[in-house]
């Protein structure tokens, strides 16, 4: 009841196709910003985008011989205690090697 | 040139040899000769086992061992073979020592790694004749092809006779054409792979040590060698193979592996040897004064460091390494 007035306050009701539209437009918000904030995440990790593209990019023959059992992601490679700047791309990307040197 | 190259075929033969893989590659516009070169070469490093295993009860190696205390004389291999081993451990200070065979079969490597992988082994306190830089109580004439060891003394050729026969199958087969000899991950390569560029050599994969198997990277080999040691590998509860001469016991080091490249196998399997055992820090000293060598080293908390000349031979590496490399 509105005091000043003395009238009780209309209330009003959505039709139910109204709410329908509502409810699909909220679902639909929902999941555009659960996949929208997992791409956000992603992309924010340059680390992993960054291996992640070049990974697809230039190796993907090696990327199917790999095991599933993934490798320690901690290698932090140095050049004499100085960041060591290796070629990120294959020189020969059609060139595989033939054997390899697997320590004894 | 452009003729030539087309109908040049890449013939490979593998085979079980000294307790490894042997895989030999030899790139000839002749199938037939080349077929019977490889097969000579397997041939060859068979005697080389059957000559200069410890664990072979008549091999020359053995007898020589058998004969410690008085003066012997051996074929002119096993005299060149000791000639270099005795010369790795000058060289070496003594971290790379031909005579702690007593030091591995206290550490539980009493018997070839495929025996041990069946039936397992002990490991016992090291004795305490293990002493360092016992090698250079041992005679040589290379000239005569004589060896005196001291009695209580004996031999152990085993990585190094690898190298050595790596290097002696890459100077059988080069006249044949372009090449690569593998012995267990120690190879020698020369000419180019086909499909390679004039004067790019040949890329091996190198061994991922936390990941058997995987690639850590691709490295040129360019005339020339490279060795792998690595404490991943031929280990048993208890110990590994790599034994440090200083303490007699399996080398606790920094290092999970070394990668060394080289002029020949014998100088990549040495230095490998001895940089995974002096460790990162005096390992890389080390190499600052060996001409010729460089290495890529794995640290056990997954570090990679290397000497200056490793980027430009390696031709691809992990992508993880990487994007630790620009992110860190």
């Amino acid at each position: 009841m509105n005091k000043t007035t003395g009238k009780r306050p209309v209330r009003r009701r959505l039709s139910k196709a109204a709410l329908l539209r509502v409810k699909i437009a909220a679902i639909g918000l929902s999941v555009v910003a659960f996949f929208g904030g997992l791409a956000g995440v992603v992309i924010a990790n340059p680390a992993t985008h960054s291996a992640n593209l070049a990974r697809s990019a230039s190796q993907p023959a090696i990327i199917a011989q790999q095991p599933a059992i993934q490798p320690p992601t901690d290698f932090q490679p140095q050049l004499g205690g100085a960041p060591l700047v290796m070629p990120t791309q294959p020189q020969m990307p059609f060139l595989r090697p033939l054997t390899r040197s697997r320590g004894s | 040139m452009d003729e030539q190259r087309k109908v040049m075929n890449l013939y490979k033969r593998s085979f079980g040899c000294m307790t490894t893989e042997i895989e030999l590659f030899l790139e000839s516009a002749e199938p037939q000769p080349a077929k019977e070169a490889l097969a000579r070469i397997e041939q060859f490093f068979r005697s080389v086992e059957a000559r200069f295993s410890r664990f072979l009860p008549d091999s020359e190696l053995s007898r020589l061992n058998d004969a410690r205390g008085g003066q012997v004389s051996v074929s002119p291999e096993l005299s060149e073979l000791m000639q270099l081993a005795l010369t790795a451990a000058q060289t070496s200070h003594g971290i790379f020592d031909p005579t702690i065979i007593d030091a591995l079969e206290a550490a539980g490597y009493d018997r070839s790694i495929d025996q041990i992988r069946e039936q397992g082994t002990q490991v016992r306190a090291p004795s305490r004749s293990i002493r360092p830089g016992r090698w250079r109580k041992i005679h040589l004439d290379a000239q005569a092809h004589t060896v005196t060891l001291p009695a209580d003394l004996r031999l152990d050729l085993g990585g190094i006779g690898k190298g050595w026969a790596a290097d002696r199958a890459a100077a059988m087969l080069q006249p044949l054409g372009a090449g690569l000899v593998n012995a267990g991950g120690d190879l020698r390569a020369w000419g180019d792979q086909l499909d390679a560029e004039p004067g790019q050599g040949w890329v091996v994969a190198v061994d991922d040590p936390f990941w058997p198997g995987g690639d850590l990277a691709w490295m040129w080999v360019k005339e020339g060698a490279l060795a792998t040691s690595t404490t991943a590998r031929r280990r048993w509860l208890g110990g590994h193979h790599l034994v440090d001469p200083r303490t007699g016991r399996p080398a606790e080091t920094d290092l999970v592996s070394a990668s060394v490249s080289a002029p020949t196998t014998v100088q990549a399997e040495v230095a490998a040897k001895v940089v995974l055992i002096l460790g990162s820090q005096d390992g890389l000293a080390w190499l600052a004064a060996q001409p010729g060598l460089e290495a890529l080293l794995v640290t056990n908390d997954s570090q990679i460091v290397s000497t200056p000349g490793i980027p430009a031979r390696l031709a691809w590496i992990r992508q993880g390494a990487i994007a630790q490399a620009e992110w860190a």
